[in-house]
Formats: C-alpha cells, structure tokens, sequence
C-alpha cells in the first residue's frame, strides 16, 4: 500500500468520510471530525506509519493537506 | 449582567458554551488559562498569581465602576474565581463582584505534599476518570493523555499550590453553589459558610461532578432568578 493510501485509509476509517470528501477536509467539518475522532485519527496515522508525533503537531494537524505537510517532518512523504 | 466565568481543569472556554446558548440575557466572558483552548501554543502556567493577574486585568479593562459583575466557577474554576475576588478586593480598583457563582467544588483543594512525589501523576489521572466528564472513547486513548494530561496535571498542581486557609472569614458577598450529592457530599459543600459570611444558597442536582451537562435548564433558570 502507498504511503496516499494509508494516509487516506486513516481518515476514511477513523472519521466515517468517503475518499471523494478527503481533499479540503478540515477538522470540525464533519461531525466525526470532533476533539475525540481527532484522536482516533491521529492514533490510526501513528499507527500506519510507525511514529509518534509530536503534542504541538497533534494540534497542528487541522487538516487533510495540513496533515501532509506535518509528516514530512516525520519523514513520511505523501 | 457581566458574568466572568472560570473554566475546570484541563478545560477550555467551549465548556461553556451550551450554558451561555440558556442565559442569552446575561453576557459571558470566558477565559483561557495559558495552554489550553485558543492559547495552547502557549506555555502552561502553574503560577495562580499569574493566571488571577491577568484576569484581573481583563475585568478591571471590561468593566466600568458602575457595571455589575459576578464571577463564576467549575470545579478548579471555583479556586479561580475565589482567588480572582480576593485580588479585586485587594487592588481596590473596582467594586467587589454583586456575587459569586462556584459549581461542583468546596473549599478543600487537597495538598501535593500529601501525595507520594511518585504516585501524583497516578493519582491525577485516578482522580480525573473518578469524576467523569471524559469521554468512553477516549479513556484508553493514549494521544488523549499524551496530549491533554499535562494540561490537567499543570492544573492541578496550580490548584494544589493556592493557600485556601487565609481566606477564612474574608468574604461578605453573597454566594450560590451549585453541586451534586453525588460529587461532594453537603456537609462538605456547605464548609464555604467559614470562608463567606454573607447570604450564601446551595443548590443540589443529579448527575456527579458533570452535573452542569444534564440540568443545563434547571440551573439557568436558578441563575436567572439569583441576578434579577
């Protein structure tokens, strides 16, 4: 599985969203994407990609395209 | 009516918002302590002094000398808002708040130096699911604890290091209390009559520490009639 896939995988599987809704999709723009469906986004991405971020990038992380950017830190590139 | 409210540990303005959409006729001013909600690029802050200056600050520029006030706290939030009073009745620059609303806490805030330096974050944590308010899908998740426990524990720890004992006595303005019995039992609750000597209300609901979530109507109402 590609990097795009995992990456796209976590968020259709922890925020209940189809791929089509991905691009722009911004936390709190779904209902899924609350303070807990955060959690369980950003524990599915550690997941796939074997790192663990950090507490300000966790914050950071208020998008589908701002989450690409933050894992280029971790050497994951979308 | 201006009401100044002070959030629980761990907690941000959102904590309010659901109550403020009950009282339309009062404003509500909420506060972010430093690292939590829209200020948590910044540094927490264990100094109370610190945070209660700052407060002060905002009152003193939201407030003319003729506004009325209350402050009001939630749980940790009550330590703010009975710290925040004693500072305004300090730096005499305004007049004292009409009166005091403290949700779900007594005066007794524990001492750190009671608890095993080993055991305190076990014990924050205990103490944070004994009283609720997390939700079940996060109580396992360990980017939840990663991310929110050091705000409780700053929180904590700032409560810990304010001296509640000098304060007894002091108060003269009036006090509600809005608690649970099944939280914090009455006898405790009602140990705020040795620190407010004034006319001071209790109010009991269902519904443990959280209590605020389930009686939001009730409780406005009560408040709508306490500030008329």
């Amino acid at each position: 599985m590609s990097n795009l896939e995992k990456y796209n995988e976590a968020f259709i599987e922890s925020l209940d969203v189809k791929e089509a809704q991905l691009e722009g999709l911004e936390y709190q723009a779904v209902p899924a994407w609350d303070s807990v469906g955060h959690m369980g986004l950003i524990a599915a991405i550690e997941d796939a990609f074997d790192i663990t971020m950090e507490t300000d990038d966790i914050v950071d992380f208020s998008s589908y395209e701002k989450g690409k950017e933050i894992l280029k830190k971790y050497d994951v590139e979308i | 009516m201006k009401i100044f409210c002070f959030n629980p540990a761990g907690g941000n303005v959102t904590f309010w918002d659901e109550l403020r959409r009950y009282i339309p006729e009062h404003e509500m001013i909420t506060y972010d302590y430093p690292g939590h909600g829209s200020r948590k690029r910044e540094p927490l802050c264990e100094d109370i002094d610190v945070i209660i200056s700052e407060i002060v600050d905002e009152i003193y520029r939201s407030c003319r000398d003729s506004d009325e006030y209350v402050l009001a706290g939630y749980s940790m939030g009550s330590i703010v808002a009975v710290a925040t009073l004693k500072r305004i009745i300090d730096d005499k620059r305004i007049e004292a708040p009409q009166r005091l609303l403290l949700f779900a806490h007594s005066p007794r805030i524990g001492r750190k130096d009671l608890i095993d330096e080993k055991e305190k974050d076990q014990y924050i944590k205990c103490r944070i699911l004994e009283l609720g308010g997390i939700p079940d899908d996060l109580i396992n998740n360990p980017i939840f604890w990663r991310v929110c426990f050091p705000l409780y524990r700053n929180d904590f720890y700032m409560m810990w290091n304010y001296n509640m004992e000098k304060l007894r006595g002091v108060f003269k303005i009036p006090l509600s209390v809005f608690y649970s019995q099944q939280d914090i039992p009455l006898e405790e609750i009602l140990e705020w009559n040795d620190f407010f000597l004034g006319e001071n209300d209790y109010y009991n609901y269902p519904g443990g520490h959280f209590f605020l979530k389930k009686n939001y109507l009730d409780i406005s109402k009560v408040i709508g009639m306490i500030l008329r």
